[in-house]
């Protein structure tokens, strides 16, 4: 179910009244439980068997983590964490790895792996598994009583909403066990923070609505063997629409999630942060995709010994935890490309980081770090775009190496021109905005935010794109 | 603050709203063919009769096909990337009765798109967009205001830039035998290739059994049939997909009880992309379709 079909709107209102009905007030994690669960199945009805499966992978080892033998609690918490990966390996990647390794000609062992359905989500639901455990078992943030009650069948139910709450379920944010386990309780009406709930939807459905779906038109000449026609101006033009378009999409997404989160009276953490006012590829990535990154950063980076273990481990590190990081979004080679050229830009960045130590406040150098991290995330985005690597070798070729003559028509590359800024506009006014946010003037941009507001209202009302689906779905 | 900003969205979209009914006529713009079959469909839903008139539905080539409909006294539904079924729905939906429906058999293993008809027809979709035209899709204001900016910038670009249009494709009677840009013959290889894949049997079948279902409907309510072969390449015009489309039609409906239009043997037709007539082959098409027309 999409956050921008009716029906889903349909059954959040239902969900919505009988939640908030005093005698209910009971049942109001099952009732999102119900919700959630045809949420799921509205898609893959049968893949519902496998959420379950794996919640009840994460019920049992969290539980028996907790209240088993003590020297039982170890291997409860390990072979959890192991049986999840085994899950996101069979279903995700064993397509991948029987392409890479084995055959998949009709009738072979890989033609099997191949055609495996992909359940939605199983990326995100499958790290929040990873989360609860591990939290439980280290106790890091809280004691793991307080995220496991004694009694199992709450447990059970606690869990299974903490996987299955529809607002994060397909395309996340990653919620945490220790954010969101201790908000579970009682939510009244009077609770809900309408103001916050009402400027996240609307600034999510615009940035997914007008401005993602109205970019995705224009961006879909970037896949081959359309973008072989296309001027260079047109590269270029396409290649930054489609920056913006993926941002609009996927932090439109996060924020619809979050405003509905909040609708319940759940609190989700920001999970973009203005990532394209970024000044190094460090700041980016804890701008982007945060709930990702900062999982990464805890459940990977510090395990695997951080930046404790010397100069070399350090950038091997980063590297390892950008490349599965990368093959997290998907299971083709090319993901894993893209995130090991993040890899090598954060270890670049940090051994060049003592040279350079100098020129850290002066703002032309700053500026031109800003455009470098934006121009290099920009092209690695082609990486999601187009599927394979000549094709992404031919289009960053054909920029500077182009036969094709500039069209000066509205359909032509000023039209494209002209029509991705426009689209784009609200990204960057967005990130603008950021920028002056403890400046004088944003007193009387705060004092006015109802126009900005209702320009979004407005445009979502007479210039919503025709609803695509979201980027990271795929994921 | 919820209410501040839901009355100004009210004031902008009422005015905005005014503008339209006023000036709607003279400023619509599309921007892509999606938004171009939404519109044309929204145009035809809203603004159209097609009580006792001749119709013709089908795909793009229908579109390109059929000129100075008005002169002929033809309806024309020509739903780019579409199919007929699409056409047929629209007629349905507006619940009319036309004298003759002409249907374009090319691409009628294309079913219609689930997600396309309910963001036209679904009542939530279709009565504001009755009652509202600034919500269709040809009155976007972005998209007004960027065709205005472009109009703006032209001269500017022109002076930066050597003036290139769009060039108007070559076309070619028979790619086999002419020198063509190369444009087209990137663009006609693939479609060649397209047409030398024969339609999933199963599929065709089921496409003519739906159409059977509407074919019956509307000849129980006395509506006229008539099946249209449209021209394309000559070299596509007996590839494995034209043929198996065309002797299916003749198997389900035969020849003996269903009125044809044929592709005319004596004439060969230039196309800009292989399939697609241009514009002056339309004339010549437009008027051999005229004189087969039923009286």
């Amino acid at each position: 179910m999409q956050f921008t079909s009716l029906i889903f709107l349909e059954l959040v209102s239902i969900t919505f009244i009988l939640y908030y009905l005093p005698p209910l007030y009971k049942i109001q994690m099952h009732l999102l439980i119900v919700s959630s669960l045809l949420f799921y199945a509205y898609y893959q009805p049968i893949l519902v068997l496998l959420l379950l499966f794996s919640v009840s992978i994460n019920v049992v080892s969290s539980y028996y983590t907790v209240y088993g033998k003590a020297e039982r609690q170890k291997f409860y918490s390990y072979s959890g964490v192991i049986l999840n990966l085994l899950i996101l390996l069979f279903f995700k990647y064993s397509p991948l790895i029987a392409k890479s390794f084995f055959s998949t000609t009709p009738g072979s062992f890989g033609e099997f792996f191949i055609t495996l359905p992909l359940p939605i989500g199983i990326s995100f639901f499958t790290f929040q598994g990873i989360s609860l455990i591990v939290d439980v078992y280290k106790q890091k943030y809280t004691s793991n009583k307080l995220l496991v009650p004694k009694s199992f069948v709450s447990h059970a139910t606690q869990i299974l909403f903490f996987k299955a709450f529809f607002p994060q379920l397909i395309s996340g944010p990653i919620v945490k066990a220790h954010d969101f386990i201790p908000q579970i309780g009682v939510k009244k009406i009077s609770d809900i923070n309408w103001v916050a709930v009402f400027k996240i939807l609307t600034l999510g459905y615009f940035l997914k609505m007008v401005v993602a779906d109205n970019l995705n038109h224009f961006t879909e000449s970037i896949d081959a063997p359309h973008f072989t026609k296309q001027s260079t101006l047109s590269l270029i033009t396409l290649l930054f629409g489609y920056s913006f378009q993926i941002f609009a999409d996927f932090a439109g997404y996060s924020l619809i999630a979050i405003g509905f989160a909040k609708l319940f009276c759940y609190d989700f953490k920001d999970n973009f942060n203005f990532p394209y006012i970024s000044t190094s590829f460090k700041e980016f990535w804890k701008r982007w995709h945060i709930s990702l990154s900062s999982f990464l950063m805890e459940y990977l980076y510090f395990p695997l010994g951080g930046n404790k273990k010397g100069q070399f481990r350090t950038y091997l590190n980063l590297f390892i935890v950008m490349f599965l990081g990368g093959l997290w979004h998907g299971a083709e080679w090319r993901y894993a490309v893209w995130g090991s050229f993040h890899g090598i830009a954060l270890a670049v960045e940090r051994l060049l980081g003592n040279s350079t130590k100098s020129l850290i406040n002066n703002r032309i150098y700053k500026i031109f770090k800003g455009i470098t991290v934006f121009v290099f995330v920009s092209i690695a985005w082609l990486l999601f775009k187009l599927t394979t690597f000549t094709d992404v070798i031919t289009y960053l070729g054909m920029i500077f190496n182009n036969q094709n003559p500039i069209y000066i028509d509205k359909r032509g590359d000023v039209g494209n021109l002209t029509y991705v800024f426009l689209f784009s506009l609200p990204v960057i006014i967005y990130h603008l905005i950021y920028l002056i946010k403890d400046k004088s003037p944003m007193i009387y941009v705060k004092k006015i935010e109802y126009v900005f507001y209702g320009l979004m209202i407005f445009f979502l009302l007479v210039n919503s794109g025709f609803s695509e689906a979201f980027i990271y779905f795929q994921f | 603050m919820i209410k501040k900003t839901i009355l100004f969205a009210s004031i902008l979209f009422l005015g905005y709203s005014l503008f339209i009914a006023k000036f709607g006529s003279k400023t619509r713009e599309t921007l892509y063919v999606q938004q171009e079959y939404f519109a044309k469909s929204q145009d035809l839903l809203y603004n159209s009769d097609f009580t006792g008139k001749n119709v013709i539905v089908g795909s793009s080539l229908t579109k390109a096909a059929i000129v100075e409909k008005d002169t002929i006294g033809l309806e024309e539904i020509g739903l780019p990337t579409r199919s007929s079924f699409d056409g047929l729905n629209l007629i349905n939906f507006k619940n009319q009765k036309p004298k003759c429906i002409y249907i374009e058999t090319n691409y009628i293993q294309r079913d219609e798109k689930k997600k396309y008809s309910l963001f036209l027809f679904s009542p939530e979709q279709f009565y504001p967009k009755k009652y509202f035209a600034s919500l269709r899709e040809d009155s976007q204001p972005l998209t007004l205001f960027g065709s205005y900016i472009s109009k703006l910038l032209n001269p500017y670009f022109k002076l930066l830039i050597p003036n290139k249009k769009l060039p108007k494709p070559k076309a070619s009677k028979n790619v086999d035998k002419n020198v063509v840009d190369e444009g087209f013959n990137k663009i006609f290889a693939n479609t060649k290739k397209d047409y030398s894949s024969i339609p999933d049997s199963f599929l065709l079948h089921q496409m003519l059994n739906k159409l059977d279902s509407f074919v019956i409907d509307y000849t129980k309510k006395g509506i006229t049939i008539v099946f249209v072969e449209l021209p394309v390449n000559e070299a596509l015009l007996n590839s494995p997909r034209s043929t198996v489309i065309r002797n299916a039609f003749y198997h389900k409906f035969p020849k003996n009880k269903y009125h044809y239009i044929d592709v005319p043997d004596s004439l060969h037709f230039q196309t800009i992309d292989g399939i697609h007539l241009t514009a002056t082959e339309a004339k010549t098409y437009t008027a051999y379709f005229k004189s087969k027309m039923l009286k």
